[in-house]
């Protein structure tokens, strides 16, 4: 319920990262057929790709264990996004595993990293949707 | 100068959901991306 609730919190964001001639992209962890299943479920329509071999969840060192699952921050959080109506499916994916928000350029540089502490711990979307913004405004005056 | 997190991801490869592998690097190759990790598919 956490994903659910990240992905339509960036939703929103996405006629202002695409005005700043950028891209959402986002990534999960499990098989292509439940890639599937989630980009139908959400109708989510920018790209999104699955990483089952956790490779690039290691490489931008995102956290994994079940104490960075299960906790009193993770239970906060659980309640506020059952408030707000979000419900949990069958975990598809790696169970423990924690996410993030990056900014990637196409020079090479990071100028935005979010690593999540714990479940359900998500950056303000518009933290890196400020980022991108800045990029593009320093791109268009150089 | 890439950063060194970028210059990992760069050699890695992703899956589209019709299970076609897509380099990472292709995917802010032409434009800046806002890349979001989610913990799983539910």
């Amino acid at each position: 319920m956490f994903c659910k609730e990240q992905v339509a919190q960036l939703r929103d964001y996405i006629p202002r990262v695409h005005e700043a001639g950028a891209e959402l992209i986002v990534i999960g962890n499990g098989t292509a057929e439940q890639a599937q299943w989630f980009v139908e479920d959400t109708g989510l329509d920018v790209p999104l790709y699955t990483d089952p071999s956790l490779q690039v969840y290691d490489a931008v060192e995102a956290r994994r264990g079940v104490l960075s699952s299960m906790n009193w921050g993770t239970i906060s959080a659980a309640l506020r996004t059952f408030r707000r109506g979000f419900r949990q499916n069958r975990t598809m994916g790696a169970a423990f595993q924690q996410g993030g928000v990056f900014v990637i350029t196409p020079g090479g540089d990071m100028p935005y990293r979010y690593v999540s502490g714990h479940a359900g711990d998500h950056p303000d979307p518009a933290e890196p949707v400020r980022a991108i913004e800045q990029f593009a405004a320093t791109a268009q005056s150089s | 100068m890439t950063n060194p997190v970028v210059q990992k991801l760069t050699n890695l490869t992703v899956l589209d959901p019709a299970g076609e592998e897509v380099p990472m690097a292709s995917l802010w190759q032409d434009r800046p991306v806002l890349l979001a990790l989610i913990r799983h598919f539910g």
